[in-house]
């Protein structure tokens, strides 16, 4: 037995799938999970459905590099990440599971006077936004990761860096279990292997839902669907400022520890981390081409490779193990969306792009709330759909840690 | 390499069954520094230094230069695996053949788009782009499932023919053909308890456990053309599932583990592998798969899927990977060279390598304000646009007016995009009726001919393009004394304030455009990309009396924000808009048509959530991204700030997130910041008109 | 090894451009239906709205066919053919000319010394 088998999660899945539900959530990812866990620990709301078209976790929140974070450069999406940071800080405390959550701090490398200007102004964003964001110098990030060529390679020499000491990681797949089993707990029914046909739609107000296996009513419908919720938001008539690109991943054979900080160049676009059990994970900008393949590709893989190499020199010689893809959806300004959709009875979680995995507990907590309360929670008050319209973007591109 | 060990009586990792395909994880090896060698994949040479690979290895402390180059190659048809039928397949196929062969040290490492094969080879990387892929790779042999595994002695029986024909004698060694119950033994084997039950004493036991196609391939491939032949085309029949003992090697992944997690309701395939890590690891199933399969279909799970094949089928490390790669060139200027000369620092400004700053920053600045100064502006993006349509174009282009620009005028404009929201800014010169010379930001160069060119086939107008932002050079001779200096340069008449005059300038033939980015007279000096060269030698040479001396970016910054001049994406953000920046004149609003004008209409109504405005205060700058405070409240933040020498003041950009009439007692850095209007420097421009 | 360039650049209808023809020892290469660099010679064209000028903004190597066709193999991920070819090459874009001993690589002069950094 190696020590990261799973050893205390207990899944319980229900035998049948009823007709009607006070809540039906539609993708059983990190996000719908976290609602379905915070509707029932929180607001007492047990009637609840996650379907799911494949397993828990398939989706994105399968195939992410897992990084924590809340150095945003707007300040409605600083607050939101930390507060999604603190959550996961307690989560283990809270569900007695162990996701593997490890604080590593992350450093993000300024090549350029460019670069530099860009970071110095996140640390002043984030620290009167409540986020722990300092820039430093060389000498403090050869301290912090040593393993770091402060000449770049000859190209793209380290000239400071903003580091959020706060930065951490976990095992994805452990966040889904942790939450799907506390859901599950409190009468919650996950159902795997669902796939949606259709939503049910009376006028203007969403009713519920079709699948393979039958429809079901429901107060209250939540799409919560990492990659395909252009698709089944279209059933409802229902167009959204969302565009599906790939975002490609790959991971080493695992090592002892060593590579202690997370490290990201925007500049670079690479981010690169090691896991709990030691391997060195790497991701990269998303795919210009908007798709819905979840294809690897070798120019990715090479060229993401370079990338690291010009900062990470002593990684050349470690072996790669496996690459795979993502699917972001993507919003015009690189923030997520959060609330109604204008379709009555119908709720959206979406645009996650790479950010999605950071986002879990307060995206869950926030939709949770709007659930049972039918108001807005001020936190995420500014990611409502209507922002577009309002002419009131949340613009943070540079903080996507992708392009 | 595996072979030349298990001659020497050394097992490459101590234990474990021997399969020498390439398909289990139980000969790795370090070879020279690299964990997770397949010693059966590498060939032995004299002066490899090789090492048993602990359990976990520590990552290398540093790395050697990168050798590996990546070739690559065309064909119609690429054929993976040179087994019988792999050689049947390339000797069969219409067209050019390239042929990968496991046995001579190719192994195909992906499947990819196109379809495109990349292969790590004793010669490098080679990436095949071809038309069809066969997949020939054969199968793999079953691996013993029991207690016991992980000890020495145990060979597959394609391993236990390949070692005697080695001439490795295995002496008393026996050969099972169902899945034993144990082996026995201590470090070596000793026994072997047989499904049947029976204890065989063996100091080596061959296990001919049937066959598992090599899918992997196969499987990455779903949807691209490829086709299978031979073995690996096999009809993947399940063993009897697994009882007791290590299932996957890699991970040390036991039955019994599989079992705990079955208990707790991971029960599907994927679940059941990310719950336990079996089939994470060095062989990516190449062992475990078949009996996860087999261990589901015993619970009852209808035919079991195996998991997704992923690349790389073989491993390859990040540095023989990256072969091949090539880093984002970085542009030079003609002037790089001279910049270096003066001693320039430099620095990059996206693509582009740019002075930051000379020896002298003082004399940087009041060059400028007091005398005269060069400054490489090569990197601005340049146009030259021509046609019929050309002039209904720019009209839906430029949110101002082009129709009334006369010949050899030129107009400041913003560009917007179909949100109203500024993409760039640059100049409008009007060469002749039907011809127009555009100007760009350095940043905004790389996109504008897409945009240019997206609106004129959008709008089906007909004009010509052509982008000079590579072709053509641009000096700034900026100062007071910048006429003095043309004036020796031969031009006895430059073009007044926002004209522009083709002339020659010490010979050189140029495109002089008047306009003021730094506060004082200047004159953008366009040439050839050859002449940039004698023509800034020429004008350093010239100017040396007038007190002449070059002025880098830093500099430029100050002297523009003295001047209120802000910068596209340093000062403006995504969503800004005329109305935000504070230049709603540069939007004409009864245009009848252009690009964001619809936008603008609509938004323009709504309440004004962000201003971007000039502020100052006493003592030196900030840093750019200071907070502005409102007492303990964030209402803002600075873009720009530079201390002014001429000022003798801070001057600052910053947006205000909210819209009070007016902002009182806000502070920065701990210091009280007042809104001021700007420019701060000669706000009637009567220096730039001079 | 690189030498600069000198061309005339030439952006006109494509019918225009069609109809061109240039005399023995000059070379045309179009780069786009509406596009194209003359070296070494004048040019006429049948539009009065053409942009015709002159371009420095190009440094050239000229090589034999094998002796370039053999550097490319590791340097570019596209199939050479005859003629002009336009792409990556050690991951600068760039212009791929074929024709026996005439054989030419240009790109552009501001990425003369990454070129040849990479193209040893």
């Amino acid at each position: 037995m190696n020590e990261f088998v799973e050893s205390r999660v207990r899944l319980t899945w229900p035998d049948r799938l009823r007709s009607e539900y006070d809540v039906v959530i539609l993708g059983g990812g990190g996000h719908g999970l976290a609602t379905a866990y915070y509707l029932a620990t929180r607001h007492g709301i047990r009637d609840v459905a996650v379907i799911e078209r494949g397993y828990i976790g398939s989706g994105n929140s399968g195939r992410n590099t897992t990084v924590i974070r809340a150095n945003y450069g707007v300040p409605e999406a600083i607050r939101f990440y930390q507060r999604s940071l603190e959550l996961f800080q307690g989560l283990e405390e809270e569900t007695g599971r162990w996701i593997m959550h490890k604080e590593k701090g992350l450093l993000w490398i300024a090549h350029t006077e460019m670069g530099l200007r860009a970071e110095r102004a996140r640390a002043a964003l984030n620290h009167a936004y409540g986020a722990e964001t300092v820039f430093i110098g060389p000498d403090e990030i050869n301290e912090i990761c040593p393993q770091i060529d402060l000449a770049g390679g000859g190209r793209y020499p380290v000239m400071g860096a903003s580091y959020h000491p706060r930065g951490a990681t976990a095992r994805h797949d452990r966040v889904v279990w942790a939450l799907a089993e506390g859901a599950m707990q409190n009468g919650v029914e996950v159902h795997q292997n669902t796939t949606v046909t259709g939503l049910k739609v009376s006028g203007d107000r969403v009713t519920g839902v079709k699948t393979e296996r039958g429809d079901i009513s429901a107060g209250v419908v939540m799409m919560a669907l990492g990659g395909q919720v252009t698709m089944v938001a279209s059933m409802a008539g229902l167009r959204l400022p969302i565009r599906s690109h790939p975002l490609q991943a790959f991971v080493t054979n695992h090592y002892q520890p060593g590579l202690d900080a997370i490290v990201a160049s925007t500049e670079l676009l690479f981010y690169a981390s090691q896991t709990a059990r030691g391997e060195i994970l790497i991701g990269a900008e998303i795919d210009r081409q908007p798709s819905y393949s979840y294809r690897s590709s070798y120019g990715f893989l090479s060229s993401c490779a370079g990338r690291a190499l010009a900062l990470l020199p002593f990684l050349a010689d470690l072996r790669v193990l496996r690459q795979w893809a993502g699917i972001c959806d993507m919003t015009p300004d690189y923030s997520p969306v959060m609330g109604p959709t204008g379709r009555e009875g119908l709720l959206v979680t979406t645009g996650w792009g790479t950010w999605g995995f950071k986002a879990i507990p307060a995206g869950g907590e926030a939709m949770a709330q709007l659930i049972a309360t039918g108001e807005m929670p001020e936190l995420i008050a500014p990611f409502g759909l209507d922002r577009f319209a309002r002419d009131l973007p949340l613009s943070d591109r540079g903080s996507a840690g992708t392009q | 390499m595996a072979v030349a060990l298990l001659r020497q009586g050394i097992h490459p990792r101590g234990g474990g069954c021997i399969c020498l395909g390439g398909d289990c994880p139980n000969c790795v090896v370090e070879v020279d520094g690299v964990a997770y060698v397949r010693s059966c994949q590498v060939a032995a040479r004299p002066a490899l230094e090789v090492a048993r690979q602990t359990d976990t290895p520590r990552l290398p402390d540093e790395s050697r230069p990168l050798e590996t180059e990546l070739r690559t190659a065309f064909a119609d048809v690429v054929v993976v695996g040179q087994g019988e039928s792999g050689l049947a397949a390339a000797r069969d196929a219409d067209g050019t053949v390239i042929s990968f062969d496991a046995h001579r040290g190719e192994e195909a490492i992906g499947l990819y788009a196109g379809p495109t094969v990349v292969a790590k080879t004793p010669a490098g990387m080679v990436s095949v782009q071809c038309s069809r892929v066969v997949v020939a790779t054969g199968a793999a042999e079953e691996q013993p499932i029991c207690p016991g595994s992980e000890l020495d002695g145990i060979f597959t029986k394609r391993a236990a023919e390949s070692l005697r024909a080695a001439g490795i004698d295995l002496g008393d060694a026996v050969t099972i053909d169902e899945q034993p119950q144990r082996f026995e033994g201590s470090g070596r084997v000793e026994a072997v308890v047989t499904a049947a039950g029976d204890r065989i004493a063996a100091s080596t036991v061959v296990v001919d456990l049937g066959l598992h196609p090599r899918s992997g391939l196969l499987r990455m491939g779903q949807g691209l053309e490829v086709e299978v032949v031979g073995d690996a085309a096999l009809t993947d029949s399940l063993p009897p599932p697994p009882t007791e003992g290590v299932v996957c090697p890699c991970s040390d992944v036991t039955v019994s583990d599989l079992e705990a997690v079955w208990d707790r309701g991971f029960r599907e395939m994927e679940l059941l592998k990310r719950a336990t890590l079996a089939g994470t690891g060095t062989c990516q199933g190449g062992v475990c798969l078949p009996h996860l399969r087999s261990y589901l279909a015993a619970k009852g799970v209808s035919t079991p899927a195996p998991f997704t094949a992923r690349p790389l089928t073989r491993q390859a490390t990040i540095g023989e990977v990256a072969a091949g790669y090539d880093l984002p060139p970085f542009r030079r200027t003609a002037l790089h060279d001279e910049h270096l000369r003066l001693g320039a620092t430099m620095d990059r400004f996206g693509a582009w390598w740019r002075p930051w700053r000379y020896p002298d920053p003082e004399a940087e600045y009041w060059s400028v304000r007091e005398r005269v100064s060069l400054g490489d502006v090569s990197t601005l993006g340049k146009m030259e646009i021509s046609g019929p349509d050309v002039v209904a174009l720019l009209e839906k282009l430029y949110p101002c007016r082009v129709a009334d620009l006369k010949d050899g005028q030129v107009r400041y404009a913003l560009l917007l995009d179909e949100r109203g929201y500024v993409l760039d800014d640059g100049l409008i010169c009007r060469l002749s009726e039907h011809r127009f010379y555009l100007t760009f930001t350095s940043g905004g160069a790389s996109f504008a001919e897409m945009w240019v060119r997206d609106w004129a086939e959008t709008f089906d107008l007909d004009v010509r393009i052509l982008d000079r932002t590579m072709s053509l050079g641009a000096i700034n001779v900026t100062g007071p004394l910048a006429r003095e200096l043309l004036r020796r340069g031969g031009v006895d008449s430059p073009p007044a304030y926002l004209a522009h005059v083709d002339a020659a300038v010490f010979g050189v033939e140029c495109r002089i455009v008047r306009l003021s980015f730094t506060g004082e007279v200047s004159f953008e000096l366009h040439h050839p990309f050859s002449d940039s060269v004698e023509l800034w030698r020429r004008l350093e040479e010239a100017g040396a009396d007038l007190g002449s001396y070059p002025h880098g970016l830093d500099a430029l910054f100050t002297l523009r924000l003295e001047k209120g001049h802000f910068i596209v994406g340093m000062d403006s953000e995504y969503d800004s808009t005329p109305r935000r920046l504070g230049l709603e004149w540069a939007a004409r609003l009864s245009k009848p048509d252009f690009v964001g004008k619809q936008a603008l209409l609509r938004t323009n109504r709504l309440p004004l959530n962000k201003r971007l405005l000039g502020w100052e205060m006493d003592g030196p700058a900030p840093i750019e991204g200071a907070i502005l405070w409102q007492v303990a409240t964030p209402v803002g933040q600075v873009t720009s700030a530079r201390y002014s020498p001429v000022l003798a003041k801070t001057v600052m950009l910053g947006w205000l997130r909210s819209d009070p009439a007016e902002p009182e007692g806000i502070s920065c850095d701990g210091r009280p910041v007042r809104h001021a209007s700007h420019p701060f420097y000669d706000p009637d421009g009567a220096r730039a008109r001079a | 090894m690189l030498e600069p360039l000198e061309a005339t650049r030439v952006i006109a209808r494509p019918a225009a451009l069609d109809a061109v023809r240039v005399s023995p020892g000059t070379l045309l290469m179009r780069l786009a239906l509406d596009d194209a660099l003359v070296i070494g010679g004048d040019v006429q064209v049948d539009d009065p709205f053409a942009i015709v000028v002159p371009d420095s903004g190009w440094v050239a190597w000229r090589f034999g066919e094998d002796q370039l066709r053999e550097a490319l193999v590791r340097l570019c991920a596209f199939e050479i053919h005859a003629g002009l070819n336009q792409g990556m090459v050690a991951g600068l874009p760039a212009k791929i000319w074929i024709d026996g001993d005439r054989s030419l690589v240009i790109v552009a002069a501001a990425y003369a010394a990454e070129f040849e950094e990479r193209f040893r």
